[in-house]
């Protein structure tokens, strides 16, 4: 859970973008028509088949699949930066039960760089934002949607910050 | 197959996956983040999930297995 400061509000909650995620979700489509092409050999082997056995196992195996694309979704969605008024908060979903959670706050941010490696990148309006805080270690987030509003976001709200102390 | 030991295979599985989806749920309602379309998602995937094991109880029971 996030705790937020008495005047600190949400500006904007970053999830990478969906590419990041394609690859897996067309392996499970894939996979998905594994057992049309199994079915047929089964068949020709001499391995009787009915249609309510066929069906059965077919159902058992599009639950681990339907349960395998949830699993995806869950680490995309909570692999998250999440810009407040005051600070980023980096959440990093490195498994399903396994996250690293670091924060900076934006008065102490010094540099801020974005990186759209490549063709597909350009046209799909993604990238890598580094964020270079003083003192601090930098903080990455690959494949974000909207690179240069995200970078505007956080430098005005970095200078807002440093010139409000 | 020994019907009984197709049912116990059939409830240790479906045993297994449940508490798999409960331990994610239970996750997601420790992260979620308020005001956004994760919950339909969510809703999404159970109402799948729990219409899958429907099905398959049903088709269970017309497997032909010996008794």
């Amino acid at each position: 859970m996030i705790h937020l400061g008495p005047n600190e509000k949400v500006l904007m909650t970053i999830h990478r973008h969906w590419i990041a995620i394609i690859g897996k979700v067309i392996a499970y489509i894939l996979i998905l028509f594994f057992p049309f092409v199994v079915a047929p050999a089964l068949i020709k082997f001499g391995i009787p088949l009915t249609i309510g056995s066929s069906l059965f196992f077919f159902i058992i195996y599009l639950m681990i699949i339907i349960l395998g694309l949830f699993v995806v979704w869950v680490e995309y969605y909570l692999d998250v930066w999440i810009i407040t008024t005051d600070r980023v908060i980096d959440i990093n979903q490195k498994s399903l039960f396994n996250r690293e959670i670091s924060e900076f706050v934006l008065k102490n941010i010094q540099d801020v760089t974005i990186d759209v490696p490549g063709l597909l990148a350009t046209f799909l309006k993604y990238g890598n934002i580094t964020v270079q805080t003083a003192g601090e270690a930098s903080f990455t987030i690959q494949q974000a949607p909207n690179v240069y509003k995200v970078k505007d976001l956080i430098l005005d709200y970095s200078r807002l910050n440093q010139n409000n102390n | 197959m020994n019907f009984l030991l197709a049912l116990v295979i059939y409830i240790v599985f479906m045993a297994c996956y449940w508490a798999f989806v409960w331990t994610i749920l239970w996750h997601l309602r420790e992260y979620t983040l308020p005001n956004d379309r994760s919950r339909v998602y969510i809703v999404v995937y159970l109402a799948i999930a729990i219409t899958l094991s429907v099905i398959s109880l049903l088709l269970f029971f017309s497997l032909p297995l010996k008794y």
